[in-house]
């Protein structure tokens, strides 16, 4: 895998620079890898606040991994508790309330901010039967991790308060789109640097 | 309307402190915070009426569309602590495609519980011209009603007003004025409507 450098770069690298930062690196995108795909915008994946990610990079291999390896959000960031009980009639509620962290590796300095989420779902659900609270963290991974992608590249630079509206709109979108029947939805609870 | 639109305004008032993020520290200890909370109390109170009028819905159609379902949109509002959001029951009645082009088709149904009205509105899901990224379809929403609609509307209503007695449809017309001051809905100052305020934070 080729490793570019951000000066010179196109506009189209430029937004894929921004990087998954682990241990206070940052990974530049492999230029001919996969990393335009789902996963390889600008997140700072984590096990919670930027003190709580790994003391190593995340990989097993003997090159640091380009965005494209970025599997995005891990879903331990999603710990779905029960508020509502499955009775068999309302079919119960879960929810998990994550603060994903974000990098724009196009701004000089980088900017860092994150949004904290109230992430919801049955359950249970007549098309879907039970939702496991496993279940509903891997899901809501995939959905931020797509989302984050989608929000981030769609615009040069963000406000930050733009930036976690359009992501919890765009997560809700995707679970619309992606989960028909799960009724899941996202709630933004605050944005902070 | 039993309301004028600057009524309204000020129900809205009276749940969402204005000038105030809902990230703010004091947010969640704001009279009209705490009034929004409490709202959620008589409205769960109302859940199994809310789950019998779906299910009297469900009933209504026949065997195919019965596959499909009406779906409850508001789980935890069997309780009032489940969750913050929302002002409104939701749910939806999912009706065939109408062509190719859509890969989901429905009527949405928010019943309010802080304001005695209600909207139905559809509700697709189409392809965009160009994809990007992972995007490459998104929901749309309609409030004029194509008239393969408009039976299922005119039962929805029906079961609405039977269980919900004295309210009434909120036009779009009204609900979609901006409220100033005040973040409503998920969205930011300028953005928040009526809808978004006094029903659904899907707006």
């Amino acid at each position: 895998m080729k490793r570019i450098s951000a000066v010179g770069a196109t506009l189209t690298i430029l937004m894929l620079w921004g990087c998954q930062e682990i241990d206070g690196e940052c990974w530049l995108v492999s230029e001919d890898g996969p990393g335009a795909g789902v996963g390889g915008g600008p997140i700072v994946p984590g096990s919670g606040g930027y003190g709580d990610v790994p003391p190593a990079p995340q990989s097993t291999g003997d090159s640091p991994p380009g965005c494209g390896d970025v599997q995005g959000f891990s879903s331990s960031l999603f710990k779905f508790k029960t508020t509502q009980a499955d009775d068999g009639v309302g079919f119960g509620w879960q929810v998990a309330e994550p603060t994903l962290k974000f990098a724009d590796g196009r701004q000089d300095p980088t900017q860092y901010w994150s949004c904290t989420l109230n992430v919801g779902m049955p359950l249970r659900t007549e098309k879907l039967g039970k939702i496991s609270a496993e279940w509903a963290a891997e899901t809501s991974s995939e959905v931020a991790t797509s989302a984050s992608s989608n929000v981030m590249h769609s615009k040069s630079s963000w406000t930050v308060a733009a930036f976690c509206k359009a992501f919890k709109d765009e997560m809700n979108r995707l679970f619309k789109i992606g989960h028909e029947g799960l009724g899941a939805r996202v709630e933004l609870v605050s944005s902070g640097q | 309307m039993k309301h004028s639109i600057a009524e309204l305004i000020d129900i809205v008032y009276s749940y969402f402190p204005r000038g105030l993020r809902g990230d703010e520290p004091h947010y969640r200890q704001t009279p009209e915070y705490l009034r929004r909370m409490e709202a959620r109390i008589p409205a769960s109170t109302r859940f199994g009426d809310w789950c019998a009028m779906l299910a009297r819905l469900r009933a209504r159609f026949p065997q195919g569309l019965r596959e499909i379902g009406v779906q409850n949109g508001s789980p935890f509002l069997a309780s009032p602590g489940a969750a913050t959001l929302d002002r409104c029951f939701t749910g939806a009645l999912w009706l065939p495609p109408r062509d190719s082009r859509e890969s989901h088709h429905e009527l949405e149904l928010l019943v309010s519980f802080v304001v005695p009205y209600f909207v139905i509105y559809s509700s697709c899901v189409v392809p965009l011209a160009r994809s990007f990224g992972s995007r490459d379809a998104e929901p749309r929403i309609s409030f004029h009603l194509t008239p393969d609609e408009v039976p299922f509307v005119g039962a929805i209503t029906e079961e609405v007003v039977a269980t919900f007695p004295g309210y009434e449809p909120m036009p779009p017309e009204v609900g979609t004025v901006i409220v100033p001051e005040v973040i409503g809905g998920g969205n930011l100052y300028g953005e928040s409507t009526i809808y978004g305020c006094l029903f659904s934070d899907k707006w």
